[in-house]
């Protein structure tokens, strides 16, 4: 028994009622209510069935590019006043309160210090590009790509303290134990690549982000879907490196007489797919033990890439690395890419509380030249075609200061104002969606949820957020929760 | 109307009543409680050892299966050591139960295994995964907690076979016992092992409803299968739980004096009970009696100044040990109710700030009510659930225990019993189980018994090519089940095999080898915010069972969570059981399986005889715990004889393997030939069939 993308749909819920009835409509026969019952529950069937292997590629629900992901996560809540949107009323208003604050209730209580007194941003905003878009003076080489992005404005998480809403845009979810964007797909799409794990993590050298593996876990998903660590120091997976004093040919008699004893094992126990499993992922960790060195040994690149992503500076090495380990993942062919710029929070981070003209100079510093590199280089390869590149963080900033009204204010965080964009595959090239108030206090219109970001990502990835489920604790679960509204004017 | 048309009207119509009449929620089969069914007739009347067979059978019958043979000798003490206390028979076990040719070798086996303390161990596993048990706080900062004394708690409760009832109420409500010992106190920290946040800035009423919520998410699947939380913000879409009553249940859990915002952020978080251990308790009683029997003396008789002065000093001594002792007494994480109660509000779509109506305390109407007598507090709940006629607190448990040696439960979903949940593959054989259970006193043990002493335990695990066509994923159990096993019985199993693992009983929570860095990676802050760096052990608490290791929340222990051990942020029922190249890695390449690998050369050299034949089949035999077959022992054999010769050309390399964890090498043996043996050891503990129960 198939559905329409050739999965199997065998038995988990064989036994269940939901099982019962589609295999009613399979005898009736091919019907379309069948069918679409047929896929309903075809994803958390095969899944859960351990004669699959858990990576195997699978056919997405709708044709798309993207073959790749590179989600660019900023660990603190940058401050879109200050980046991406251009917001005159505030210089006018400069230290001034904001004459008519929408009623602050909620979700922004306890949060907000009174008086709200508008801090405009120090940084210069010019128009960039064919479309024209405004860019702040911190962003000068992304700015070049101004019509290759594609903005939203306004998007709404629904807290706006660090550790749960890092959850909320990374998991769908502002409580842990729920699945990272990255399971998702590689849930919904397998892995093509066989040498390295489908969905890799590289954090910020200097440490992790609120949650820490969390933000790239499988939550209820099946393990196989988590996110790797491949670690910004030492070696770039944990045991990867053989035992001190076993060569790497003794390591392969090693491997080749396992395989031998456990094949052998297998006579008479033809058809154990566990078995069968085991085996095969003997063989590709030991292709991943000479294959993940070399890919993350960046030294063969050549000095004019080195300098593209800003590895020869020092506020951009960092980041630059990151940005170009992630180009040489997709090139072999990893499915899913997250990076984390900041740690936690402090003055690592984009958190700027207090004095955010100096924090967002070092932040900007840090990502715009790796970032504008890595869109360069993928363009360049032909593989921004099919790589779809997100930029995120958790939440966005007030207009108004926080704390005292020094020479050096601050913002707070502001749950309603993140402002993101995406970049290559289908993402419609100089699109926006979502607009914010005068101030980027609040959404002005429709308001973006993070859920709606999430079935966009989702669609361009060639899924769809309603389909895409897992039956867990009695419930089909979805990365959308209650279903998002994929964002058209961004998707071409 | 087109012809499509019509079918499609006809399907809606047939769905519709399919629907509603599969859906009439009050007569869905897990709301009404068990009785015991008789077992049916079966054809194949030699087979059957119990009546849990026979259920079995019917079933094999009516599809037109029949039952695998018996498992041979070998394979069934395996079989039995893993599923009863987590590690492998030894070499001397084996021998001694294949020549007990008596008709009770069996059931000897069985007493000797339940008796071993290792069988605590291995039971508590699962349990803390359903009580999220973990040493650390979670959330953002994640910093240490020392509640281990619930923990011992739990594998004590094992040990003994505290009945299920007990072992149900003293958790739920322990504190609430007339003349509560300190025992039934520390069992409360269930309800406690819930996340805590030191995260500053949050809003505080919206996290200890989060606790809260964790609460009734925990017990409402650990005890009922009951996917009560999906009624948070609205009633349940497919159970019959309202929203109301989801916050009637949720009344008995936010009684306790308790903040969403802990801001000394490190240790164990009030309220808490001092919580000395037995032998502490011991050693504070001789205190006692120590101190009085001075008094004692001074009231009895005209001190002269000399003995006076001796007096002072020996009162002075004891009040310096005493001092010592109660730094050292841990503290324990324990339920309490406010002496005035808390309102506990309806909320609007689940929000902490738009309360509704005030509730009351109460339970799910459609599983049967609180009694007359019941107090409306969490000893209320604990008498409601295991009330007899309770419809699921027996079949959860017994469906836990089925699955944890079975693989599969009789309802696959665990965590949901619910019209959502999988129905029962031998929906008589889990009624059957249930009212035993029930009848027993409650005895886990007895349960378990009946289970592991089946002919459908029994069967070998082999499956035909037919069997795998109709039944892959072995519902109806015409053969054994055959899976990986779990986290702490890899490890474990490895250490046993090598002689490596320390047995000793609880205690604080131990640090074994880790990669390094991993903790600070993850910290916040400077590391010292979240509770510091990992600090490794050394010496026996490198060696210690896996249910002692540190569980720190965003960092579990990595060569455990690579086979699937969770996290322990949620309750949990169930584990994946994946298949990975990291678990390869881990197993080939890990400090603790290098180690063990070593040891085990050691052992294989003293043990194995002196030719290197016999040798190759000891090794195996200790691992797999079943004889080799001529032609492993000869690929075992050829594997050291060009590992030897490897070695032999790289002496360095030799001794650097053989520096692989502090255990120290035994210098009496040759290098090479012991880094050989290392090598084809590791190779072994590397067998599928070696982490795997067949």
């Amino acid at each position: 028994m198939s559905d329409e993308h050739g999965r199997s749909i065998e038995t988990r819920d064989a036994d269940s009622r939901r099982g019962f009835l589609l295999r009613s409509f399979n005898g009736i026969g091919g019907l379309a209510l069948g069918g679409l019952l047929a896929d309903e529950i075809a994803a958390e069937t095969t899944l859960s069935d351990p004669a699959r292997d858990p990576l195997d590629v699978r056919l997405s629900h709708r044709a798309r590019k993207a073959k790749h992901c590179i989600f660019l996560f900023m660990q603190g809540g940058v401050s879109q006043v200050d980046s991406f949107e251009h917001k005159p009323a505030l210089k006018r208003l400069h230290g001034k309160p904001i004459p008519s604050v929408p009623s602050l209730g909620g979700e922004l209580q306890g949060r907000l210090t009174f008086p709200h007194v508008c801090v405009s941003s120090p940084f210069e905003f010019r128009r960039h590009g064919e479309s024209g878009r405004y860019f702040s003076s911190l962003f000068p080489h992304l700015a070049k790509h101004a019509d290759e992005l594609a903005f939203i404005h306004g998007v709404k998480t629904d807290n706006q303290n660090h550790g749960p809403s890092t959850l909320h845009v990374t998991t769908g979810s502002q409580f842990p134990g729920h699945p990272s964007v990255g399971s998702w797909v590689q849930y919904g799409l397998g892995s093509p690549n066989r040498d390295m794990p489908g969905y890799c993590v590289i954090q910020d050298p200097r440490g992790a982000p609120v949650n820490g593996a969390a933000v790239w876990g499988n939550g209820y998903l099946p393990a196989a879907y988590q996110g790797t660590l491949l670690r910004a120091r030492g070696t770039p997976i944990l045991d990867l490196d053989r035992p001190p004093g076993l060569s790497r040919a003794e390591q392969r008699r090693e491997f080749d007489a396992l395989r031998w004893l456990n094949d052998l094992h297998r006579e008479g126990r033809k058809g154990s797919s566990e078995l069968d499993a085991r085996i095969s992922a003997y063989e590709l960790a030991f292709r991943m033990q000479s294959e993940a060195p070399e890919l993350v040994d960046i030294s063969s690149e050549p000095e004019s890439v080195r300098r593209l992503y800003g590895l020869d500076g020092s506020a951009t090495a960092g980041f630059g690395r990151q940005c170009l380990l992630a180009r040489r993942l997709v090139e072999a062919g990893v499915r899913y890419t997250l990076l984390v710029h900041g740690v936690q929070i402090g003055s690592e981070s984009w958190d700027d509380h207090g004095d955010v003209k100096a924090g967002m100079i070092r932040h900007s510093r840090e990502v715009d030249k790796p970032v504008a590199g890595l869109l360069s280089d993928l363009a360049q390869r032909g593989l921004l075609e099919e790589t779809l590149v997100v930029w995120a963080s958790e939440m966005g900033r007030t207009p108004f200061k926080n704390g005292g009204m020094t020479k050096n204010p601050g913002r707070d965080h502001n749950g309603w104002a993140l402002c993101m964009w995406m970049a290559g595959a289908d993402v419609k090239a100089g699109g926006t969606a979502g607009a914010t108030d005068e101030f980027s206090l609040r959404s002005a219109g429709d308001i973006i949820h993070i859920r709606d970001v999430h079935a966009t990502i989702l669609d361009l990835m060639g899924l769809d957020d309603q389909r895409l489920r897992y039956l867990h604790a009695g419930r089909l679960r979805r990365l959308t929760d209650t279903g998002g509204h994929v964002l058209h004017d961004i998707v071409s | 109307m087109g012809p499509r048309r019509v079918v499609s009207l006809v399907l809606v119509v047939g769905i519709t009543l399919l629907t509603s009449s599969a859906a009439l929620p009050d007569t869905h089969w897990a709301w009404i409680a068990p009785k015991r069914p008789s077992p049916p007739e079966v054809r194949g009347s030699a087979w059957p050892r119990g009546a849990i067979d026979r259920f079995v059978l019917a079933r094999l019958e009516h599809e037109g299966l029949s039952p695998s043979p018996e498992a041979d000798r070998e394979t069934l003490i395996r079989r039995l050591s893993l599923d009863l206390t987590g590690l492998p028979p030894t070499i001397e076990e084996i021998d001694g139960f294949l020549a007990d040719r008596s008709s009770d070798a069996y059931r000897s086996l069985l007493h000797r295994l339940f008796a071993s303390p290792r069988h605590g161990e291995h039971m508590a596993v699962t349990w803390l995964d359903a009580a999220r048990y973990a040493d650390t706080n979670g959330y953002n900062n994640d910093t240490p907690r020392y509640n281990w004394r619930y923990r011992d708690w739990v594998i004590g409760a094992f040990q003994r076979n505290l009945s299920y009832d007990r072992f149900v109420t003293e958790q739920l409500a322990g504190d609430l016992l007339a003349d509560a010992t300190l025992d039934q106190k520390i069992a409360t920290g269930f309800n406690r092992n819930h996340n805590v946040t030191s995260e500053g800035g949050i809003i505080d009423e919206e996290y200890r409803l989060e606790y809260v919520a964790d609460r009734v998410h925990t017990a409402s699947t650990v005890f009922m299968g009951l996917t009560l939380r999906c009624a948070r913000c609205h009633d349940h879409k497919f159970d019959p739980l309202s929203q109301r009553e989801y916050y009637e249940f949720f009344a008995f859990f936010d009684q306790i004096p308790e903040k969403g915002y802990h801001k000394e952020h490190v240790g164990n978080v009030n309220p808490v009970v001092q919580a000395p251990t037995p032998e502490q308790q011991a050693e504070l009683a001789r205190l006692d009696e120590e101190e009085k029997r001075l008094a004692a003396t001074a009231e009895a008789s005209r001190e002269s100044e000399e003995e006076l002065r001796e007096r002072g000093k020996a009162q002075r001594k004891l009040a310096r040990r005493r001092e010592e002792l109660v730094k050292k007494v841990p503290t324990a994480m324990v339920m309490q109710d406010l002496a005035d109660r808390r309102d506990t509000f309806f909320l609007e779509r689940g929000a902490y700030d738009r309360p509704g109506a005030k509730v009351a305390p109460g339970v799910p109407k459609v599983l049967s009510s609180l009694q007359e007598g019941d107090p409306r507090n969490r000893l209320g709940v604990a008498r409601w659930l295991t009330r007899p006629s309770h419809p699921l607190t027996a079949r959860v448990c017994v469906n836990r225990l089925w699955y944890r040696v079975m693989g599969n439960g009789i309802v696959a979903t665990l965590e949901d019993f619910g019209t959502q949940g999988a129905r029962p593959s031998h929906p008589e054989l889990l009624d059957w189980l249930a009212v035993e259970l029930v009848e027993s006193g409650w005895s886990l043990r007895h349960v378990l018994e009946l289970i592991v002493s089946s002919a459908t335990y029994r069967q070998s695990s082999y499956a035909t090519p037919e069997l795998l066509r109709v039944d892959p994923s072995n519902r109806l159990l015409a053969r054994a089940p055959r899976f990986r096993l779990a986290a702490e019985t890899v490890r474990d199993s490895a250490l046993s095999v090598s002689g490596l693992l320390v047995h000793r009983l609880g205690g604080p929570s131990v640090r074994p080898y880790q990669p390094r860095g991993l903790w600070v990676e993850v910290a916040v802050r400077d590391d010292s915010y979240s509770g510091g760096p990992y600090v490794q052990d050394h010496g026996p608490d490198l060696y210690r069972r896996s249910v002692y290791t540190w569980w720190k929340r965003t960092c579990p222990p990595p060569n455990l969570s690579v086979f699937d051990a969770p996290d322990r942020e949620f309750c949990r029922v169930r584990r994946s059981r994946t298949v990975t190249p990291l678990q390869a890695l881990v197993l080939l390449n890990d400090p603790t399986f290098v180690e063990a690998a070593r040891i085990l050369a050691e052992r294989t050299m003293r043990e194995g005889g002196v030719d290197v034949e016999s040798r190759a089949a000891w090794v195996f035999r200790r691992v797999t715990s079943r004889r080799a077959q001529g032609v492993e022992t000869r690929v075992l054999v050829a594997a050291f004889r060009r590992y030897r010769e490897a070695f032999s050309r790289d002496v360095t390399g030799a001794k650097r393997l053989l520096r692989v964890g502090e255990t120290k090498r035994d210098p009496k043996l040759e290098a090479t030939d012991l880094a050989a043996w290392t090598a084809v050891a590791s190779m072994v503990l590397n067998l599928d069939e070696s982490i795997t129960k067949g």
